[in-house]
């Protein structure tokens, strides 16, 4: 399929928007997955009180949530840098 | 529009800002001046060489500055777009720490700075290239 200049560079546009606002969700949903995760299920990874869930599935989602927090908050970082604080020209008009 | 030219210079930016709030690692009161230093330095480049090209706003990639630039000209966008920044920095501290905290502050300005720093560079070979054409 043939596609012009114009036709190329809105679709470029449209992916750009699309991975950013991606990645920004994304690590805001990672991000918000142990809060997610407590509410579901009603334990509080910091100091938890196990009740009827195996105490070893507790101690294991408590050791990857906190660092789920971070590679969230990476992402985020990642979204806040491309689309809000660099202002990096590109070789061809954007047009938003 | 190259994203992954962008992706490539941001992953590596977050992901170093990612270890340092996960390992906190402790940083003298001195270092907070420096890095803001070098955060306001390489936006001032920034600024100036996106904003002494107004024929090239239209290439602009960052989502907010053309809107900014557009509504509020040439002097106001850039200060606007500084006051954006820092409420960035400071939502990105408040969420990793919770609190706000001026040497964490300082550590995401020196990341935002050498964004900056990226996007100047790159925009010195994109306007060379630009003009050419």
């Amino acid at each position: 399929m043939m596609l012009n200049q114009a036709a190329l560079d809105h679709e470029d546009k449209q992916k750009y928007i699309s991975i950013i606002v991606a990645a920004g969700i994304a690590g805001a949903i990672i991000f918000l997955a142990q809060d997610v995760m407590e509410w579901m299920i009603g334990v509080d990874f910091e100091s938890p009180a196990t009740g009827n869930i195996p105490p070893a599935i507790i101690t294991m989602l408590g050791k990857i949530l906190p660092f789920l927090r971070f590679i969230g908050g990476g992402l985020i970082v990642v979204a806040v840098i491309i689309a809000v604080s660099k202002l990096s020209l590109a070789s061809r008009p954007v047009r938003w | 529009m190259s994203v992954l030219a962008d992706l490539k210079t941001a992953i590596p930016l977050a992901g170093s800002l990612a270890l340092y709030f996960y390992f906190k690692p402790s940083l003298s009161s001195e270092t907070l001046f420096f890095f803001f230093g070098i955060w306001i330095s390489c936006f001032a480049l920034d600024a100036k060489i996106t904003v002494s090209n107004p024929n090239l706003i239209n290439h602009e990639k960052n989502i907010i500055f053309p809107i900014l630039y557009r509504k509020f000209g040439p002097r106001l966008s850039p200060i606007i777009q500084l006051i954006i920044e820092v409420l960035a920095m400071a939502l990105v501290v408040s969420l990793f720490e919770r609190n706000l905290n001026l040497i964490s502050m300082s550590v995401v300005s020196l990341v935002f700075g050498l964004a900056h720093l990226d996007a100047y560079l790159s925009n010195i070979k994109t306007i060379r290239n630009v003009l050419k054409d």
